[in-house]
């Protein structure tokens, strides 16, 4: 990797660590005996990434909706991920446990308080990939990958971020239509992105409601993220 | 990516209107917001008290029965646009008292006034320059502790809004930084200006929260150069 490429991968990497402290330290953390356990919203997810090689089971409660009060399981309650407990890990907002490689299937099983059980299965979700020879962006005109993978079915999505150096000149694309083979990056967003190079995150998931949960719900998630791609943008 | 959490902000202003009722939580884990708002401009008084679960960012709560608020003595409405709780009073109410009991049967007792502040007599309409640092001195008592003095400008370009504030103690100015003036398209702008007086809450959960007193002088218009 050119110097040049470390210093916009090091910036970029500081940014996203700038905007995730952002939003460590806006989320406050209750007991979920603090609240009626019916009212408990569940997320859980696989999150396959590429770039390290591991996989992070995550099962994130909040108080009423997706983007309540988060909530730290009662000593009392417990979730497991194919039947090991999970502990709080406040980088993840939520109860992780990490597996080296790519684990595309698994069951947690969530006991809250009440003595309820709730089993909600991540079923296999597909891999996905920046093609070869895909390394540079022209801004003044739409650019469409075709990334390496099978088409989007059904609740899959696919999300292509492209970074840049300086604070607030990205352009974040999402495509979720069924059949899906590429993602189209139009003009009007790519007229921020700065000339010259600029790191690509791209993620697959796949999103499902709960099949199991409370009266608030919740979604069970796949996800897995392409190993970045560092692109020249031109004119 | 500043896009990205502007998405982020507003879900999460989306997700904070939803609102749920308080016998759902813990009542020690209820975050408190008053507020006591006279405006010159309307010369009405409004008083607000929200509650939220943990914080500050924390879901809206609705007081389940028999759980109360008031105002004076007086049973403050719940607002379900607003998701809290508001009483209006003609003209300047300059001081009162919430008090909130809980499930649990605990009260909290908070007292608060509002402590005016006024444009100068004569007030300079080419006050504000853009090429260089402007002063404002505003008519009225130098600042106390708990307080603190805002001055918003509202030009007429769609992101023409700036705020310049100070809380230092006996301060009786506000420095106008030119940097941010130069960001505003010249031309008539709107200023507000407001007291605040942010004293500690004295009865409060273990989540704390809020207790302010708001004084707006009535609104006045200058040239920005």
């Amino acid at each position: 990797m050119a110097p040049t490429d470390t210093i916009l991968e090091m910036k970029l990497y500081q940014l996203l660590f700038a905007a995730t402290l952002v939003v460590l330290v806006s989320c406050n953390v209750e007991d979920s005996g603090d609240v009626n356990q019916d009212k408990i919203y569940t997320h859980y997810e696989l999150f396959y990434n590429a770039n390290d090689d591991k996989t992070v089971a995550v099962a994130r409660f909040r108080f009423g909706s997706a983007t309540g009060t988060l909530l730290e399981l009662n000593e009392d309650a417990s979730v497991t991920f194919n039947g090991e407990a999970l502990e709080y890990n406040a980088w993840y907002l939520g109860h992780t446990k990490e597996v080296a490689g790519w684990l595309d299937s698994g069951t947690f099983v969530y006991s809250d308080l009440d003595g309820l059980v709730f089993t909600n299965t991540v079923m296999p979700y597909d891999s996905i990939g920046f093609p070869a020879g895909f390394d540079t962006i022209v801004k003044t005109q739409a650019n469409t990958l075709v990334w390496d993978g099978i088409p989007l079915a059904a609740n899959e999505h696919v999300g292509l971020f492209v970074g840049s150096w300086t604070w607030g000149d990205d352009a974040l694309y999402i495509q979720s239509a069924d059949n899906a083979t590429d993602i189209v990056m139009g003009t009007n967003q790519l007229s921020n992105v700065p000339v010259g190079p600029s790191t690509l995150f791209m993620d697959r998931w796949t999103e499902v409601p709960v099949a199991e949960g409370t009266s608030e719900g919740g979604v069970v998630i796949g996800k897995y993220r392409a190993e970045n791609r560092v692109v020249a943008v031109v004119n | 990516m500043k896009k990205t959490l502007l998405v982020v902000l507003a879900i999460a202003g989306l997700s904070s209107c939803k609102k749920e009722i308080s016998k759902l939580v813990d009542q020690d884990k209820i975050w408190t917001y008053y507020e006591l708002f006279y405006d010159e401009n309307t010369d009405v008084t409004t008083a607000s008290a929200t509650f939220r679960f943990s914080s500050e960012d924390g879901t809206r709560l609705m007081l389940s029965e028999p759980s109360t608020i008031t105002i004076d003595g007086t049973e403050m409405t719940w607002s379900d646009e607003l998701g809290y709780y508001q009483n209006q009073f003609s003209g300047l109410k300059a001081t009162a008292e919430f008090h909130w009991v809980d499930l649990d049967g605990n009260s909290f007792t908070n007292t608060i006034e509002v402590r005016d502040i006024a444009y100068p007599t004569i007030l300079d309409d080419t006050l504000l320059h853009a090429d260089s640092v402007s002063y404002f001195m505003w008519e009225g008592a130098p600042l106390e502790e708990f307080e603190s003095v805002r001055l918003t400008l509202d030009g007429e370009g769609t992101s023409d809004t700036r705020i310049w504030s100070v809380d230092s103690i006996s301060a009786t100015t506000i420095t106008i930084d030119s940097l941010r003036l130069t960001q505003v398209d010249s031309g008539m702008v709107l200023l507000h200006l407001d007291k605040l007086y942010i004293p500690d809450l004295q009865e409060e959960t273990s989540r704390g929260g809020l207790l302010i007193g708001k004084y707006r002088a009535m609104d006045k218009t200058i040239y920005l150069d």
